[in-house]
């Protein structure tokens, strides 16, 4: 009877031991996302957030490069997130908002549409950024599988050591300082570049054989917009206004049509250069810091501006500022934000370049 | 007592060289899961201006040195990754290039005039019969479009619905997609 005892303790505490070693080879082996590649760690982010937001955007980099939400707060008092990742592709941003719905329901979910050419799962490197961060859920396991390229396996996914295993020989202090915690890189899902890189000679977009999206495309933006429905949520189509890659107007045709056919709202920012201020050419203050593809600070903020206003135009939002305990954790943010902002302006000045970010 | 410990710490030896010991190359911040572009390949189509062959995959340096001044130049950054995707505009052709390891490949050709033709003669305004008779063997032919791939490169026409003609030609590495 003794002897089993001790070969139950024995089998149990060799089991803890094993499992905490793996846990702890684990949290040093998978990428942490801090010092490069950051956009890897904003899908975590967002889980540190302690209130809810009235508006969610979800999309690739025309979000999260585009939006800031510490303007609509400034000037709106509208509450928003960003769930948007590199080249995220539309059946990760319809788990990310069934991933948000876990947490709260927002009034308003924006959906940036150019991921709509993509029908088919891309390569594993943004697969890992977009979803390596995401909570172990049903919702994960479902978005994975519809990510994963050819050679990938689900249970990587659950236990990245599996995938990261042969980092050992690449681990660096990054690995080491940030093995149970990590800073905080966005604001509010937004990444700030406040640099300036004008637009130049963009490419004439070259012609398709086919311009029709894909019915995996169709099947998910049908999902997504279900899934508003159901929880009585504003969804709303939006196609950034970034000069590269094209946007056809054969894609914009469909997606107007299935907005009108939804009873949708749409809106090509595109169109709306002019209106919204967003400079892309003057070489020393344009609105972009990489040739026209993603806006910077001053132009994310020029958009932001712009779309409040439009958001408060076709939906009724409270104005938040006059609550104090929702300003004393938005202050937080925007302290965050100007500080980011003048260290930008400051290594931009000190060496005509962002070094640091 | 000292047995089963010893028993637990040969286990964790074991998974830990067990995982270690895989020489499966991480999706790490380096990126490096994409596949290598090593070398070109001999049995694909190969489109050629002035004597200077743009092969896909090709180490692109020497050949955009050969071909001179373009008409126009961009490059646009990977959203997230290092390195940066340029695009080289001549009269009669496009140009793009991927980067891998520090050193730019092309990626793609797109022949946007009919005064260049593929080395099997197709041009811009070519018959779909004309493309047929130049390319026997597994086309996929679409409803505006047909492709043929060999190797690691795919050759797309895209044809004008009315007239069936060719209104588009197209060199691709399947390695850079």
């Amino acid at each position: 009877m003794k002897t089993n005892i001790k070969r139950i303790i024995f089998i149990v505490a060799a089991l803890l031991v094993w499992c905490g070693s793996f846990f702890l080879v684990q949290r040093l082996l998978v990428p942490k996302y801090m010092d490069d590649l950051i956009e890897g760690a904003l899908t975590a982010e967002y889980y540190d957030e302690t209130t809810e937001h009235d508006v969610i955007f979800i999309g690739d980099c025309e979000v999260y490069e585009n939006f800031s939400p510490i303007t609509l707060w400034e000037e709106y008092g509208i509450t928003s997130y960003i769930r948007g990742n590199a080249q995220q592709l539309i059946w990760q941003s319809y788990y990310m908002l069934e991933d948000v719905l876990r947490y709260e329901k927002p009034e308003v979910v924006v959906f940036n549409v150019l991921s709509m050419k993509y029908g088919e799962p891309q390569s594993e490197e943004y697969n890992r950024l977009a979803l390596d961060g995401m909570e172990l859920s049903p919702t994960k396991i479902e978005a994975v599988n519809a990510s994963m390229t050819e050679d990938e396996e689900l249970i990587t996914y659950i236990f990245p050591l599996l995938r990261y295993h042969s980092r050992w020989n690449q681990l660096s202090g990054e690995d080491i300082r940030y093995m149970f915690r990590h800073d905080k890189i966005s604001h509010n899902g937004f990444v700030m570049r406040a640099d300036v890189r004008a637009a130049g000679a963009i490419p004439e977009p070259e012609p398709l054989a086919d311009y029709s999206f894909s019915e995996n495309c169709w099947k998910y933006l049908d999902m997504m917009t279900a899934l508003c429905r159901e929880n009585d949520i504003e969804l709303v189509l939006i196609k950034a206004p970034s000069l590269y890659p094209a946007w056809y107007d054969e894609w914009d045709a469909q997606i107007v049509e299935y907005a009108e056919k939804n009873g949708l709202e749409y809106i090509n920012l595109l169109d709306k250069v002019d209106e919204i201020g967003i400079d892309f050419y003057s070489p020393e203050t344009a609105d972009t810091y990489d040739n026209g593809l993603h806006l910077n600070l001053s132009g994310a903020e020029k958009l932001s501006s712009y779309f409040g206003n439009w958001l408060l135009t076709k939906f009724e939002l409270s104005d938040h500022r006059t609550d104090s305990e929702l300003a004393a954790v938005w202050q937080e943010k925007i302290d965050f934000y100007y500080y980011m902002k003048h260290d930008q302006l400051e290594e931009l000045e000190k060496y005509g370049e962002l070094i640091s970010y | 007592m000292k047995k089963s410990i010893c028993i637990i710490l040969a286990s964790i030896m074991i998974v830990c060289l067990m995982l270690t010991g895989c020489a499966q190359t991480p999706a790490s911040s380096s990126g490096s899961a994409a596949p290598a572009a090593d070398t070109t390949d001999t049995a694909a189509y190969v489109f050629t201006y002035n004597s200077v062959a743009i092969p896909m995959d090709a180490p692109a340096a020497p050949i955009v040195a050969q071909l001179g001044e373009p008409l126009s130049y961009f490059e646009s950054e990977s959203c997230a990754f290092e390195g940066i995707d340029k695009t080289y505009t001549y009269q009669s052709f496009v140009l793009n290039t991927y980067p891998k390891d520090g050193v730019d490949y092309v990626s793609s050709v797109r022949l946007t005039n009919d005064t260049v033709s593929t080395a099997e003669g197709i041009y811009i305004g070519s018959t779909l019969d004309s493309v047929n008779a130049a390319y026997s063997g597994s086309f996929t032919v679409g409803e505006t479009g047909c492709s043929f791939k060999a190797g690691n490169m795919t050759l797309s026409f895209i044809l004008d619905a009315a007239t069936g003609n060719v209104t588009s030609i197209k060199y691709s590495s399947n390695i850079a997609q």
